[in-house]
């Protein structure tokens, strides 16, 4: 259960999707991103749908592979060449982005739709000042005077935390450390107020110390500003710091889907089952063998007509070599892919085997 | 503890290495990446080498296996100089310590196979004739768990799990005591973590290797390592057996680093502190502790003197604070309130 | 993964890509089926690698079998047939004959230009050899050893590349009057450099990686490491420049006889060819034109080769 936290309504706070106001935020449907290979064609994102609700921070965790960044630079129109999305539905506010012109599009990105990548040394450019570069972003995006701008610039450095904002904005990128630059990203981010950022392993790149200090940005900015964010990674536990809801994502598909205390804890597919417990933690007994999902990541040619994790799942049967189960609701707020999910009742079997 | 007597495999004396950095102006500015590091790694032992990025471990690694010259100090392997090793000396030196790098896809050479690769180290020391040495790969690859025919691949056909199993067999191929290992899981997916994880484990059992191991990840060193160093701005901060360092950490940046540990099963942030600030520039290091700058609980005296590594608590647990007793008793206190469930 | 913040839109980002549906198109409706992925670079680059190639095999084969393939010998002189325009110019009595026509002294042009393909090629070729192994080995020492070696020879480098080599080649060759291994010489001179930067500038890339430093923790000798380890990484650079090279040789070869200090009369080349028909140019396009032609045709085949070598083996353009 929920350990009490400090504070009113944590960043865990249970989000209530049914008590949720009016509609989400973002809406994707049968998303199906595909790239070209010399093998042939490989799908990246394979049927995927989820929603974001108004204020609600949504995990996407997998492994490499997973397609859980293809996921995200689909929905901003960004997948680049070879690749492309073949199928689905993007709803941005009830707008289909993928019926949206790309000038609509663009202009749509960085204002009310905003991102921050995983590395902040490549994401800024090396030749302009901070300033500059925030500047030009804003008048990219809307009539506005350098004052204007600058003071934009300003206010949002100050609310990332960034201390002596106006020295800062003089400063060029390579002249600040891997966590003020992703703070300076974060800004950016802000700088038109989006309804929606989405996060595409935006700590990784950071030591653990710095990492924590911009989850726990991340997590007082969303609380305060109220957008919605969609935060992606591969690390279990800074998803859980964030993330209200987890969509868990394995060989492209969405294999389960719930509120993060509750999936990282009675996990219902046994991928995340496998997931959870392969990582080493600070409670795991030290030396003892870490159970480890057998196989690998089945590549783009063999992946099974089944449900994709069925050749390294200690629970398969016939059925789901043969046929692929739905993320379908198993129990109330959390929904699985799998044909036969780990219930809390059930024995002792954690879907997880020795390696 | 029995190991204290016996004289360690490795030992690092007053490691220091400075690099020479050009900046800006006329003033020729050094950057001291490694500052004064003793060390001692037990035969058998698991010792595990913890710090953020740019605290020296790596150059430290370097210096461990000759891609390096310190520049202070002396890494002594079986009480020998490594340094000063020349000819027949330095060749058995290479046979017998080995590194394993981060980047398990970097470490090969891409357009070697990786059964060809395996068999290089046995061809450079002359070990055995082409068959003997083509059972010996086969013999490698058995041992870490790969089926053979991964021999004739190359590197790109490989998943980054079979990658890092290459890179290990490799500098198993001449029976080394030691292995140097750099962050060997850090490239590696959290499932595939676990696999090399216990297959390490397994080899160090078997085959009675000594291990430093270098990560940035608690997680992971508490699991595999039997004792913990801390580094920090290039000095060691604190040393000890890993229950005792995780349980009683005796250093402010220890116990700081433990609390910001993402865990999945410690939910939300209800545990953790968060370290203000970041790491100083190594070419503008402050005076005194290197750590005073972003110490919650740093005085006047931290900014003048350097706290010297002294012994703390049982065993041979170590650190450099002027007030490690403080620290193990904030670390109680917050230990005793998170098993409460308090703030 | 490297990416912009925000979405790469700002002047100073670059320019975002507005891409949703298929790629290279604009954006489709969800009912648009799935995207058709013509053309991918590294076909592309297959393509113009085997355009080139039967370019390149043509001229070579034609060349080779230039005694089965021509009637007359190259040198051979027909006062009765001077001046014949080729086969589809009847206004200068083309004729079977002489399909490319004769020159001045009735010489027929077809076997004349293909014997001087067959000759720029061999001497090219030679030149290429040359400047291969200098260049490679070059590079080699003075990226694996660098010290002071390495400062003098690319101290040398740069000095040839910042000194017009067409007037040391004239001077050269007017001191010591021309001959087959003079030539040979400056051409394996005229392009040692590029190959010597270039393996240079690899190597000491290489050098760099993890597999180089694992190497060296095992004890390889640096002559091991350069050998058996950097030098097949250096290769695929080395097959584009002398690729590169080949034409560039040719076309210097042909520069060469064109101001008379290359191949001497009667020996058919291509750019003595052109030299003997600048005095006719007015009169009979063909003398200095067919000739020209052969020497486009060979440079772009092999120009083409190299453009789809560099597609190819570039792992910038390599797709997933």
């Amino acid at each position: 259960m929920r350990a009490p936290r400090s504070g009113a309504g944590g960043p865990g706070r249970p989000v209530d999707v049914d008590a949720l106001p009016g509609e989400p935020v973002l809406s994707v449907r049968n998303l199906t991103t595909v790239f070209a290979t010399r093998a042939g064609e490989f799908t990246a994102v394979d049927d995927v749908s989820f929603d974001v609700w108004p204020g609600e921070c949504l995990g996407i965790v997998g492994e490499s592979g997973s397609g859980k960044s293809v996921a995200a630079l689909s929905i901003l129109g960004l997948v680049d060449y070879p690749g492309g999305v073949a199928a689905g539905e993007i709803r941005f506010r009830g707008e289909d982005l993928r019926r949206l012109r790309p000038e609509a599009l663009r202009a749509l990105r960085g204002s009310r739709l905003a991102v921050v990548f995983q590395d902040p040394q490549t994401a800024l450019n090396p030749l302009f000042t901070v300033g500059r570069q925030m500047t030009d972003f804003v008048r990219a995006h809307r009539r506005a005077s350098t004052r204007e701008a600058t003071r934009l610039a300003t206010e949002k450095l100050r609310l990332v935390g960034v201390s002596a904002p106006e020295q800062r904005l003089r400063a060029y990128p390579w002249e600040l450390s891997g966590g003020l630059r992703q703070r300076v990203a974060i800004a950016m981010a802000l700088l038109l107020d989006p309804e929606l950022i989405i996060a595409d392993e935006p700590t990784t790149a950071l030591d653990v110390s710095i990492q924590a200090q911009i989850v726990e940005l991340l997590v007082d900015l969303k609380q305060r500003l109220g957008f919605s964010l969609i935060f992606i990674s591969h690390d279990l536990g800074v998803v859980s710091a964030v993330a209200d809801r987890v969509l868990v994502m394995y060989a492209g598909r969405a294999v389960e889907r719930g509120p993060v205390g509750e999936t990282f804890a009675h996990p219902l597919h046994p991928y995340t089952a496998a997931l959870v417990a392969s990582a080493p933690t600070l409670e795991s007994v030290r030396g003892r063998p870490l159970p480890t999902i057998p196989g690998s990541l089945p590549g783009p040619s063999d992946r099974p007509a089944g449900c994709v994790f069925a050749p390294r799942c200690p629970r398969a049967q016939p059925i789901c070599w043969a046929e692929q189960p739905p993320l379908a609701p198993v129990l109330p707020g959390r929904e699985a892919a799998c044909h036969f999910p780990l219930l809390p009742d059930a024995p002792a079997t954690t879907g997880t085997a020795r390696g | 503890m029995a190991e204290a007597t016996e004289a360690p495999i490795l030992s690092l004396q007053g490691l220091g290495m400075t690099f020479r950095a050009r900046g800006e102006g006329r003033r020729a500015q050094t950057l001291r990446a490694v500052d004064g590091v003793d060390l001692d790694v037990g035969r058998g032992r698991v010792v595990g080498l913890v710090g953020e990025s740019g605290c020296g471990k790596s150059t430290l690694a370097r210096t461990i296996v000759r891609l390096e010259t310190p520049t202070d100090g002396r890494v002594l392997y079986e009480g020998t100089d490594v340094h000063a090793l020349a000819g027949r000396d330095l060749a058995g030196y290479r046979r017998e310590v080995q590194l394993v790098f981060q980047d398990p896809y970097a470490a090969l050479p891409p357009r070697m196979r990786c059964g060809e690769a395996i068999g290089e180290p046995l061809r450079i020391h002359r070990r055995g004739d082409t068959a003997g040495r083509r059972r010996r790969t086969a013999e490698l690859l058995d041992l870490v768990g790969l089926p053979r025919v991964m021999g004739d691949r190359y590197p790109h056909q490989l998943s980054g799990g079979q990658r890092q199993r290459i890179n290990i067999a490799r500098a198993l191929a001449l029976e080394p005591k030691l292995l140097v290992l750099d962050e060997p899981v850090s490239a590696l997916d959290v499932s595939i973590q676990g696999q090399v994880l216990n297959l390490l484990g397994a080899l160090r059992r078997d085959l009675g290797l000594t291990y430093l191991f270098i990560s940035h990840d608690l997680r992971v060193v508490r699991y595999l390592c039997d004792e913990v160093a801390v580094m920090y701005l290039g000095r060691l901060v604190e040393f000890g057996p890993t229950e005792e360092v995780f349980a009683r950490p005796n250093h402010p940046y220890t116990l700081a680093l433990i609390r910001s540990i993402p865990d999945h099963e410690r939910e939300g942030l209800g545990g953790r502190v968060v370290l203000r600030g970041e790491v100083p520039n190594p070419i503008d290091r402050p005076p005194g502790c290197p750590f005073h700058t972003r110490c919650p609980m740093a005085r006047d005296v931290c900014a003048r003197e350097v706290p010297p590594l002294r012994p703390v608590g049982a065993g041979n647990h170590r650190a450099a604070c002027h007030f490690a007793e403080e620290v193990s008793d904030a670390a109680m206190v917050a230990g005793r309130n998170r098993a409460a469930g308090l703030p | 993964m490297s990416g912009g913040v925000a979405a790469a839109e700002g002047p100073l980002l670059g320019a975002g890509q507005g891409v949703t549906g298929v790629p290279g198109g604009p954006s489709t409706g969800p009912t648009a089926g799935r995207p058709t992925f013509r053309g991918l670079r590294s076909r592309r680059g297959g393509a113009t690698l085997l355009a080139g190639l039967v370019l390149f095999a043509l001229v070579l084969a034609a060349s080779l079998a230039a005694p089965l393939l021509t009637p007359y010998e190259p040198s051979r002189n027909d006062l009765r047939a001077r001046m014949h325009g080729p086969v589809w110019d009847g206004a200068h009595q083309g004729g079977w004959d002489h399909p490319l026509g004769t020159d001045a002294l009735g010489r027929d042009l077809f076997s004349r230009i293909l014997y001087g393909i067959r000759i720029s090629l061999a001497l090219a070729g030679a030149g290429l050899l040359l400047s291969l192994s200098l260049g490679v080995t070059v590079g080699l020492v003075s990226g694996l050893f660098g010290g002071w070696f390495d400062l003098a020879l690319m101290r040398l480098v740069d000095l040839q590349l910042a000194f017009p080599y067409v007037v040391l080649a004239m001077a050269i060759v007017t001191a010591t009057r021309t001959s087959i291994p003079v030539l040979v010489l400056l051409l394996g001179l005229a392009g040692w450099v590029y190959f010597a930067r270039v393996v240079r500038g690899s190597v000491l890339q290489e050098m760099q990686k993890d597999y180089v430093k694992a190497a060296q923790v095992f004890g390889a000798s640096r002559w091991r490491i350069g050998l058996r380890y950097v030098f097949p990484n250096v290769l695929p650079s080395v097959a584009v420049i002398a690729t590169l090279q080949l034409p560039a040789l040719i076309i210097f070869e042909a520069t060469l006889s064109f101001l008379g200090l290359g191949i001497q009369p009667p020996t058919p080349s291509l750019g003595g060819m052109m030299l003997d028909g600048v005095q006719y140019i007015a009169s009979a396009w063909w003398v200095i034109t067919l000739p020209g032609a052969a020497v486009l045709l060979t440079t772009l085949g092999l120009n083409l080769v190299s453009d789809g070598l560099r597609q190819l083996l570039d792992p910038r353009l390599q797709t997933v």
